[in-house]
């Protein structure tokens, strides 16, 4: 058993991770990645569709600025979200983009002239203008108002991740990889580094830090059906959670993507949609303007996962023998635009259903894709509760996706946030006080720990079959836990999955070699991944009411009066069978956009009783500025800038301020 | 590879010192020697078709390249000459292809396990390119000799002589098809190793073994009249 | 997908051999599995090791190819597991690890410590010019060819079937394969990277480099994103040859 030291110790080598570890060798301090695979693996690698962020070069683009950034996606996240969060988020993103231009990434770029695109089925020509010609270009996404999100054809994760991998090669940056983090070192409070398992050699490794970061993406391997990665099991997330000390917020909130092909459950990007493709029922009907006239197969995720299922329970799916499903039809687009601008659907329909998106429809169904929730950090990035933690990305509750995230705002957050927590990082480092002062007898103590959990799967007396416990929770998450929730299943789905979580403490391994074990790894994250989907479980259960991609068939309406408030989950005891669930209440008062309705979905939410009170201030301050620049009005509704590190502060410039 | 630390000051120690031009200069050197080989080879084969019109234009060629229409007499050395710089050339050739070839047991034996598993068809070719370059080594030589030691001994019937009664005719037959195998996988190589002229594989290929069928053919049938000239000048 | 033609029993052969362990040997092991419709080898393989033996290892991440993880020999040839179609094969199915790259055991390799190593050795980034960003601004225009050019050497995911299909890289461990040339190519057509030809050279202008390259193609005709290897690497070799002898 080794200790290894450095300041920074990053856990997840995706978009977030990189791009944290970065930022902190940029400011001088020693970052070591830890990653279950080599970083370029990562999941953000799947991201196809794109990167959200106000540039505004492309013609439908135009007028585009961090302000309606802001309210898309305060309005898509059914005003969960953290509203200052998302100004430091909206403002920070065009930063970013222009950042990894230069890092190398090969935006589609803008050509000037005209070109035709499709628009509601129908073919439109739209002209670019000159000024625009090679700068950055914007497509159409879910739940925007602009043309926003930024991408390279359709693999935009890839090159994303690529250069971002690459620059912290330039930076020689260790990547340590085949390493699992099992459990965070914490002690009084204060987060040092933790316990690391070598997939290869199963040897335990403490590495203790000064900082402590999180970027261990998503956990949509809780589900039977979803988009994510084999990895992406929530061990990030679980581990937080068993510190009893971290909170995680928020995580009900999960989100279905309407396209995931069927049955696999492998994405086929919204750009699809975006791009003009078209979702069509088992008579080739195209229904979704039947539900949502204004926004159609471009309302946000949730509204179109829902209405997808709400159709197939009509009795209108198209039947296979793996169950129903519904069909997007791409032809329209040509073969061109899908050769060129669609390669990875291409590839994808061509090599797993063996269809020809050019000539055929792909069947779809909507799948788990995005886990809201996480560590709960406050705007620096930090947990308010277990100092010297902080999280990123997927794997972090930061807040500024609420309960739904726009398409194209994840891959933007990590980037973003990875930038912005990696500062605060840096300063947390710089700071004398926190240099590292735990006893190694602590640490040797969680050694021992995980070294005595491991132990009693490998040689103990247990008898029940990881494999059949993980199938039966992604079965009740998927069933019980999905895109339509009620009271009687949630309250099922938390019974059962506590049986199982019970269960779970006498698993048995039959392949017992202490090294490489896949066996072995499916045994310790079932009993983490178990938890994690008790908070999933019990979250939603508790919270009566429909919030963003959290639906209650029970509870139809947003209840603002008494639900504008985060959940917040922690685990207290490791005996316990439930997570302990305390909310934290989100102030009205302070709210740039106070609550009102999405401009799709349904119109008839419960009001918080501050929201009439602060809607008329925001008002009055609009009056009164109405003289002043958008920057001196944002400035007197929800002051932010403070919040952000210095050298991420500053206006954003676009071409339409140039002329 | 190597360690990873390490290689940063490799790196970084090479950018210092001057630049070796010998990595590119060889692998230019090793195309054009195969290029003006082939070359060679098919000028060669159609002057040695000149038997196919008769001997008497096999003598022609075979005077003029002794220099009697230059210099009024026939200077043999001239194609001693000639045939000591190919074989300088090949030499030089064969040099450079060795760089490319297994250097160990290890090497050997990873390739052809390769070779196995792969079932890839350029892959193979290289394999026969590599096989064919080590006997023409061996093919080449003899041939060389004769050509070198006793120049005088070329026209119709004298080469017939050679072909039938010496058994040159074995040498020739194996050196024939070895010869056009391997100029023809180094030239379809050549092209798609510098990808010029911009051809695709598909397309490149029918050009390539059609015309060194096309040889075989014309130096087979040379091959043959000289075995017929030579039959009737030993009854 | 929704052939209704009766199962095939699908009879598997597999490599195993687990360094870690002591008195482990390399040897075949067959397992039989009756066959899916759509069946990939990535829900094969994980069948076996569900259901027939836990101690099997294989790499698969993002089960849709596009992350790499998964490349192995597949009847021979290396391929990504995971977008392998049973029904596209025969009912013997021979797998093997990816040659030349470390073995971690069974089916599993460690493509990402020799990826690493060659983007340090080949500086796989974009060497920017001097100064500092300043990203408040609009950022510098690109012709939307040349991005889309790019983005076309871009996509290679390092799954390192070009290597492993390289009878050069076979014999050669230095030998930094179709992958690290086709890496060169992409930052040189790249007008952000200030680096020259003969800088270029300096990094790939040997045996080891471009020069090794025997023109085998096999790396090209396996890559599973389909680049343009052949085309790209004779350009290089144009270009940095010109170099080398100017
Ligand atoms: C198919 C698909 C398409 C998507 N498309 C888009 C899109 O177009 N636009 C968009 O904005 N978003 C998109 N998203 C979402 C977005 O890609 C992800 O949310 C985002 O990339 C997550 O990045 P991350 O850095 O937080 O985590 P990841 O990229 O998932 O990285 C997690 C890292 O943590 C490591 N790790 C995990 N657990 C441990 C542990 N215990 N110990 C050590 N290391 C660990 C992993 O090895 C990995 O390196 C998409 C998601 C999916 C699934
Ligand atoms: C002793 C005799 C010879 C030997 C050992 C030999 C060997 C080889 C080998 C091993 C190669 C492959 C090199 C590589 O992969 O890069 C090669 C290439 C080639 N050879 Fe030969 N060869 C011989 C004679 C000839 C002759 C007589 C000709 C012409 C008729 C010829 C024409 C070529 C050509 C055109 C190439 C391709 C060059 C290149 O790839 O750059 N070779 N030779
Ligand atoms: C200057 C050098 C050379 C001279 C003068 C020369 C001359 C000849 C002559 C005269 C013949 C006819 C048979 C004979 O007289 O024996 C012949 C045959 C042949 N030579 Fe050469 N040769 C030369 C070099 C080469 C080289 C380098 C090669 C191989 C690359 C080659 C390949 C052949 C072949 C294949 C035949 C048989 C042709 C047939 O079957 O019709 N020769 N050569
Ligand atoms: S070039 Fe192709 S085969 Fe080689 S590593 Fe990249 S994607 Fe894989
Ligand atoms: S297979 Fe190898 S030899 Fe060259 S053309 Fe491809 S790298
Ligand atoms: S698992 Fe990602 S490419 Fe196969």
């Amino acid at each position: 058993m080794r200790i290894i030291y450095t300041d920074v110790l990053v856990i997840g080598g995706g978009l977030a991770g990189l791009r944290m570890a970065i930022a902190a060798r940029r400011r001088g301090h020693e970052a070591i990645i830890l990653s279950l695979v080599p970083a370029k693996r990562s999941h953000s690698k799947a991201a196809q569709g794109g990167m959200q962020a106000s540039l505004g070069n492309v013609i439908k683009g135009q007028g585009d600025s961090e302000d309606v950034h802001f309210e898309d996606t305060v309005r898509g996240g059914d005003w969960g979200a953290d509203q200052e969060v998302v100004r430091m988020f909206v403002n920070t993103a065009p930063k970013a983009v222009r950042e990894l231009a230069a890092w190398g990434v090969p935006w589609s770029r803008v050509r000037k002239g005209d070109r035709e695109v499709i628009i509601n089925g129908q073919k439109v020509t739209i002209t670019e203008r000159d000024a625009a010609h090679g700068l950055v270009a914007q497509r159409d996404f879910g739940g925007t108002k602009k043309w926003r999100t930024c991408y390279v054809a359709d693999g935009t994760g890839h090159a994303m991740i690529t250069a971002i991998a690459d620059q912290a090669i330039a930076a020689s940056i260790p990547v340590h990889e085949h390493n699992e983090a099992l459990a965070l070192i914490h002690d009084s409070g204060r987060c040092y580094g933790a316990v690391v398992r070598d997939l290869v050699s199963g040897e335990l490794t403490a590495y203790v830090a000064k900082a402590t970061a999180l970027a261990t993406g998503g956990a949509g391997r809780l589900y039977r059906v979803t988009t994510n990665a084999v990895i992406c099991e929530g061990i990030g997330q679980a581990i937080a959670l068993e510190t009893g000390v971290a909170t995680l917020g928020n995580m009900e909130a999960v989100q279905f993507h309407p396209t995931g092909i069927f049955p696999a459950g492998i994405l086929v990007t919204e750009g699809c949609r975006g791009d003009g493709g078209l979702l069509r029922d088992a008579d080739g009907h195209r229904f979704m303007p039947d539900y949502e006239p204004e926004k159609r197969e471009l309302a946000s995720r949730d509204v179109v996962s829902r209405r997808m299922e709400e159709h197939i329970a009509r009795g209108k799916g198209a039947k296979s023998r793996f169950g129903d499903h519904l069909w997007l039809d791409i032809t329209l687009l040509g073969e061109h635009h899908i050769r060129h601008n669609l390669r990875e659907v291409y590839e994808i329909c061509h090599y797993f259903l063996g269809v020809d998106p050019v000539k055929e429809w792909i069947p779809v169904r909507a799948a788990q894709h995005y886990t809201m929730g996480g560590v709960r950090t406050g705007p620096t990035g930090e947990s308010p509760n277990l100092k010297g933690l902080f999280a990123a990305g997927e794997a972090a509750c930061w807040d500024m996706h609420g309960f739904n995230r726009l398409g194209g705002n994840s891959v933007a957050e990590t980037v973003v946030a990875g930038m912005i927590v990696g500062e605060f990082i840096g300063d947390f480092c710089d700071r004398p006080e926190n240099d590292i002062n735990i006893p190694t007898a602590v640490v040797h103590d969680y050694l021992e720990r995980e070294q005595a959990r491991l132990s009693a799967l490998l040689t103990g007396r247990g008898t029940e079959d990881a494999v059949a416990l993980r199938v039966a929770m992604q079965e009740i998450m998927t069933a019980k836990v999905g895109i339509f929730r009620r009271g009687k299943d949630l309250e099922q789905a938390v019974d059962e999955l506590q049986q199982l979580l019970v269960r779970s403490r006498d698993i048995g391994v039959r392949y017992r070699a202490a090294g490489a074990n896949p066996e072995l790894v499916t045994a310790y994250r079932t009993q983490r991944m178990l938890k994690l989907a008790l908070t999933v479980a019990y979250g939603a259960l508790a919270r009566s009411e429909s919030r963003g991609a959290h639906y209650r068939e029970d509870f139809p309406r947003r209840n603002d009066a008494e639900w504008l408030k985060r959940t917040l989950a922690s685990w207290s005891n490791e005996s316990d069978t439930l997570p302990t669930l305390t909310y934290e209440a989100l102030d009205v008062r302070r709210m740039e956009l106070p609550p009102g309705w999405r401009g799709y979905g349904a119109r008839d939410h419960i009001h918080h009783p501050d929201t009439a009170t602060r809607e008329k201030e925001v008002e009055a301050l609009k009056a009164k500025l109405a003289s002043s620049d958008r920057f001196a009005v944002q400035q007197a509704l929800m002051p932010y800038e403070q919040l952000l590190p210095p050298r991420l502060r500053g206006r954003n410039e676009r071409i339409d301020d140039r002329s | 590879m190597k360690g990873s630390d390490q290689l940063a000051d490799v790196a970084a120690a090479t950018r210092r010192a001057p630049r070796d031009r010998l990595p590119a200069l060889l692998d230019v050197v090793q195309s054009i020697s195969g290029l003006a080989l082939v070359m060679f080879l098919g000028m060669h084969l159609l002057l040695d078709a000149a038997i196919l019109i008769g001997p008497s234009a096999a003598d022609a060629v075979a005077r003029a390249f002794e220099g009697q229409y230059l210099f009024g007499t026939a200077h043999p050395w001239i194609v001693s000459l000639a045939a000591l710089a190919l074989l300088t050339l090949i030499v030089v050739h064969a040099v450079l292809a060795l760089r490319k070839l297994p250097h160990s047991t290890r090497e050997y034996v990873a390739f052809r396990h390769h070779l196995r598993g792969i079932n890839h068809g350029d892959t193979r070719l290289w394999w026969w390119q590599v096989v064919t370059g080590m006997a023409l080594f061996f093919l080449i030589a003899p041939h060389l000799y004769i050509v070198i030691t006793q120049p005088e001994t070329i026209g119709a019937s004298a080469s017939a002589h050679r072909v039938v009664a010496e058994r040159a005719w074995v040498l020739y037959a194996i050196l024939l098809p070895v010869v056009l195998l391997h100029a023809a996988a180094g030239t379809y190589r050549m092209v798609v190793k510098w990808g010029w002229p911009k051809l695709s594989r598909v397309r490149l290929r029918p050009w390539v073994w059609g015309i060194a069928g096309a040889y075989c053919v014309l130096g087979l049938a040379a091959l043959v009249a000289y075995t017929i000239l030579g039959l009737r000048l030993t009854e | 997908m929704t052939d209704q033609t009766a199962h095939r029993k699908l009879s598997f052969r597999i490599l195993r051999y687990n360094p870690q362990e002591n008195g482990s040997t390399p040897r075949l092991q067959r397992y039989e599995l009756e066959e899916a419709d759509g069946m990939t080898l990535f829900i094969a393989l994980n069948e076996i090791r569900e259901q027939q033996d836990p101690s099997l290892q294989f790499d698969f991440v993002c089960r849709a190819g596009i992350c790499g993880s998964c490349g192995m020999m597949i009847n021979g040839r290396p391929g990504l597991a995971c977008r392998t179609l049973t029904r596209n094969l025969p009912p013997e199915i021979t797998l093997a690890p990816l040659p030349i790259f470390e073995l971690i055991g069974d089916l599993s390799v460690n493509t990402g410590r020799w990826m690493r190593d060659l983007g340090e050795r080949l500086e796989t980034w974009v060497h920017m010019k001097a100064g500092e960003l300043d990203l408040g601004h609009i950022e510098e225009t690109m012709d939307p060819d040349l991005a889309e050019q790019i983005y076309l050497l871009d996509r290679c995911i390092e799954c390192g079937c070009c290597v492993a299909a390289c009878g050069t890289a076979r014999m050669r461990e230095d030998f930094v394969g179709a992958v690290g040339l086709s890496k060169i190519a992409r930052f040189r057509l790249d007008p952000r990277d200030a680096r020259t030809d003969a800088d270029y050279y300096e990094l790939i202008g040997d045996d080891d480099g471009v020069f090794g390259c025997m023109s085998l193609l096999a790396c090209h005709d396996v890559c599973p994103k389909n680049l343009p290897l052949k085309t790209q690497i004779a350009f290089l070799r144009r270009k940095i040859a010109a170099v080398g002898i100017k």
